[in-house]
């Protein structure tokens, strides 16, 4: 799919602080938003540049959020014991703001 | 565990996120970027919109509480766009097609156009809107915006209040459709998809599509003139087989129109009406219809149009069932005129007092097994073996045989004829087939009983005179007989087998016998011993005196029987019997083989002078037969074809004043000569009475047996299950009247085999 559109296997997200994070499609695809944002019959920019902008998500949680998807692929139907997903106190209730937004 | 309490406030506090301030401003600033997105995407530029931004403001507005104004904003916003839309693009080519039908695929293809375009945006839209669609949309029990997106197309476009595009686009549909019916070609693709949009609009319950309320009770309605008018218009241009053809193809045709371009439930509904219309409703017609109706099919074996009626018919209720009656009552008629044919010949030659022939009886026989055949061929490739079918065809069958009171006498007459002739040279096959039929047949008899009475008397004819051409025959016949009727049916018809075959022993020792004798016959002497019980011969032997010859030799057999048999009684049956004679005439010798009886008739003008004659009754004396066998034995040697008396004066009957004398200047080239006695021939009047008065007398004997029978077992039984049981039992030989029963039964209590019950008079007890 990706070769005959020309797109990418990675898709870049930038923070509201200006990081940028280049994660596989795949992984990012996790979320429902960015999947929609990616495959909506629309053709909004994010899908046609690859660059998804989140104004409102702060590098740290992002990276956090990026952590959390390649944690999700690698256990994903895994059936050995799933190790924890460590998040910090302090990041908590941001992170869990941006899950929401993200359809996490 | 002191160390974790320790280290818990180490770890920072959850720091709050950053409140926002969420004022009226901030909507409105959010909702203007949203409306924006929303215009922007009905303008197909949405490639122009960061969908994190468009997301993040419904998110927003979501989380923010302003749920239902950000509903509300979307569903105008569409709704506006709609009517604007509406305006713009459909109404301009509603006129079209008022003015020409061909035309109204252009409203068609004008919705179609914004249907899709409408779902495109709505798809993009609710990708937008996810959020509010997975939170504020349950709770507030509200469709998705997808949903509501097609409710609006619904109540502002299809049945928009300000424009007449509904009643538009159902006139085109059923003008298209209508078209179609007609034979024009049209664009069903257009159809295809407009129906497809309206089956994908739902209801507000969101299970039935408007398809089926706002089209197709429609189309239903609409379909059932044009098939009420059209089935009238065939039904008077055509005739059956034609109009069935094109039912056919408008029921094919209906089919095929479902599933190319509306939707398989429709069709139902469809075939129903045009079933309804164009079937039931003419089912009557057609089928009575002078010109090719079913009566005609019938008579000429058009067994593809009967098929395909027996195929349209079946589809209605009762059409079936109609059918049948058709069928059967045709089948009656056709029974009527064979009946018919055989009584007007029988009137004829009555009066003319010829007795019935023969060749009326196999007639009648062929006439049927010809329309047996004709109808199992109808009933395999036309009915396609329908077992209601068949039992109409049976019971047409079987009430005109029974019509027919010489039925059963005519089939055993046919039985006769075959195995006395026709059989010669056939194949075992071809023999069977033949019974196989007259089985058939013989199943439609309800009076068995009369049947077997004629039958004995036939086979006991063939088996004495030697006419069975194969024995084999013979006997396939029984065994198809003991299937239909069980084993007591031909047990006495086995019974004459098994005489037949016992006596060749008996003629060998009865041989030696006579080397031996005292005093042997001056002539040969063959004797056939019967059974009296199961060969039709009368209780009396008919009297005859036998010249002293005759009786001698009947004294030397029953010597001899009776030393081997010991306590049988012997009669002697003169009329079933042969004599071959020497007659001397003046050209030459002959030997003649007459019957017992013409020979002592023959014997008594042996001591005549020449040319002297006997009258009638000098000979009725000398012979002491009664009449009517003596005329009959006349009527052989004086009349017939070989006249070896001369009867005065010359006529074909035999009167009490006439006289006879032997006629010495007989000629003939052939030295042997057989006189025939009178053929077997279906029955005299008086023999026909005397025949029923047996059959009624066995029947009396069997139902007796059968009530005895029941009530032994039953000890006690009410009359009506009594009757019931009884006719049960007696069904398989003929079908008793309730009121020969009731007189058995009366009979019976006075004989004491019943008695009825003290105190309740409907009920019989059995007395041991």
């Amino acid at each position: 799919m990706a070769a005959s559109t020309g797109e990418s296997e990675y898709v870049t997200l930038e923070s509201s602080d200006g990081f940028q994070f280049i994660v596989h499609r795949e992984a990012a695809m996790l979320s429902g938003t960015v999947r929609n944002m990616l495959s909506s019959a629309g053709q909004f920019t994010e899908s046609t540049e690859g660059v998804i902008h989140f104004r409102d998500i702060k590098a740290v949680i992002l990276e956090k959020v990026c952590k959390y998807w390649y944690y999700k692929a690698r256990h994903l139907n895994s059936v050995t014991e799933i190790p924890h997903f460590e998040i910090e106190p302090e990041y908590a209730l941001e992170t869990l703001m941006a899950a929401d937004f993200l359809d996490t | 565990m002191a160390s974790l309490q320790g280290r818990r406030p180490v770890r920072g506090k959850i720091r709050p996120p950053q409140r926002k301030t969420n004022t009226e401003s901030q909507f409105d600033k959010t909702w203007s970027t949203l409306a924006n997105a929303i215009i922007t995407i009905h303008e197909q530029k949405a490639y122009t919109l960061s969908y994190e931004e468009v997301y993040r403001c419904g998110y927003n507005l979501v989380i923010h509480k302003y749920g239902e104004r950000l509903y509300n904003g979307v569903k105008d916003l569409i709704e506006e766009h709609l009517e604007s839309e509406a305006e713009k693009k459909i109404v301009p080519v509603l006129g079209l097609a008022d003015t020409s039908p061909a035309e109204g695929v252009q409203v068609l293809k004008a919705i179609q156009k914004l249907w899709k375009h409408h779902v495109t945006c709505l798809l993009m839209i609710s990708d937008i809107l996810v959020h509010m669609d997975k939170n504020y949309v349950p709770q507030s029990r509200l469709p998705r915006t997808y949903d509501m997106g097609l409710f609006l197309f619904r109540d502002t476009i299809i049945r928009s209040p300000k424009h007449p595009i509904h009643s538009h686009l159902q006139m085109v549909l059923l003008n298209q459709i209508t078209m179609e019916r007609r034979g024009d070609v049209i664009d069903r693709g257009a159809i295809k998809s407009c129906t497809e949009m309206l089956l994908e609009m739902k209801e507000n319950n969101s299970v039935d599509s408007i398809y089926v309320s706002d089209f197709e009770v429609l189309f239903v309605e609409t379909s059932r003139e044009f098939y009420r008018v059209e089935s009238d218009d065939l039904v008077r241009q055509f005739d059956p087989p034609e109009y069935m053809r094109k039912v056919e193809s408008r029921l094919d045709e209906e089919q095929l129109r479902c599933s190319h371009y509306l939707t398989e439930k429709t069709e139902p509904k469809i075939r129903q009406i045009v079933e309804q219309e164009m079937i039931a409703k003419h089912l009557k017609n057609v089928m009575e219809m002078e010109n090719w109706g079913l009566k005609q099919l019938l008579v000429n074996n058009r067994l593809q149009d009967l098929e395909r009626m027996y195929r349209l018919f079946s589809r209605v209720t009762n059409g079936s069932k109609e059918l049948q009656e058709g069928v059967s009552s045709f089948l009656k008629e056709c029974g009527k005129a064979i009946n018919a044919n055989v009584r007007e010949s029988s009137i004829e030659n009555t009066e003319k007092g010829v007795p019935l022939g023969v060749a009326l009886a196999l007639r009648w026989v062929q006439e049927v097994l010809d329309l047996k055949e004709k109808f199992d061929i109808i009933l395999v490739s036309a009915f396609a073996k329908d077992k209601s079918f068949e039992t109409a065809i049976n019971s047409a069958f079987e009430s005109f045989v029974n019509l027919n009171p010489k039925a059963p006498e005519f089939m055993s007459l046919f039985i006769d004829n075959k195995l006395k002739k026709d059989f010669k040279g056939k194949s075992d096959d071809e023999v069977d087939t033949i019974l196989n039929k007259t089985t058939t047949l013989f199943r439609f008899l309800s009076d068995r009983d009369v049947f077997e009475r004629y039958y004995k008397q036939h086979l006991s004819n063939r088996l004495l005179h030697g006419k069975s051409i194969s024995d084999e025959a013979e006997r396939g016949m029984i065994t198809k007989l003991k299937i239909e009727c069980g084993y007591q049916f031909t047990t006495k018809l086995e019974g004459m087998f098994t005489d037949m075959r016992v006596l060749t022993d008996t003629m060998t020792s009865f041989k030696e016998f006579l080397t031996n004798a005292v005093e042997p016959p001056p002539f040969e002497l063959n004797v056939t011993v019967l059974t009296s019980t199961f060969w039709p011969v009368p209780t009396t032997p008919v009297s005859c005196n036998l010249p002293g010859d005759f009786l001698a030799a009947t004294r030397v057999f029953e010597r001899f029987y009776t030393s081997r048999h010991n306590g049988r009684k012997l009669t002697w049956h003169t009329t079933m019997g042969n004599v071959d004679l020497r007659a001397t005439f003046n050209a030459r010798k002959h030997e003649l083989s007459v019957s017992t009886m013409a020979a002592v008739v023959l014997l008594l003008f042996n001591n005549l002078p020449d040319g002297e004659a006997l009258s009638y009754a000098t000979i009725e004396q000398e012979t002491g037969m009664p009449p009517e066998h003596l005329k009959r034995t006349l009527q052989s040697i004086a009349c017939g074809k070989f006249k070896i008396l001369i009867k005065e004066p010359k006529s074909r009957d035999i009167g009490d004043m006439d006289t006879f004398k032997f006629n010495a200047a007989f000629q003939e080239k052939l030295s042997r000569i057989k006189i025939q006695t009178v053929a077997s021939k279906v029955e005299t009047a008086v023999e026909l009475k005397e025949t029923q008065e047996k059959v009624e007398d066995a029947r009396k004997h069997m139902a007796e047996a059968a009530i005895v029978r029941v009530m032994k077992n039953r000890k006690s039984l009410d009359h009506n299950n009594l009757v019931a049981e009884v006719i049960s039992q007696l069904q398989g030989r003929f079908n008793p009247a309730p009121s020969l029963i009731k007189k058995r039964i009366e009979a019976l209590i006075e004989r004491e085999y019943l008695e009825r019950a003290p105190g309740d008079r409907t009920i019989y007890n059995y007395m041991a």
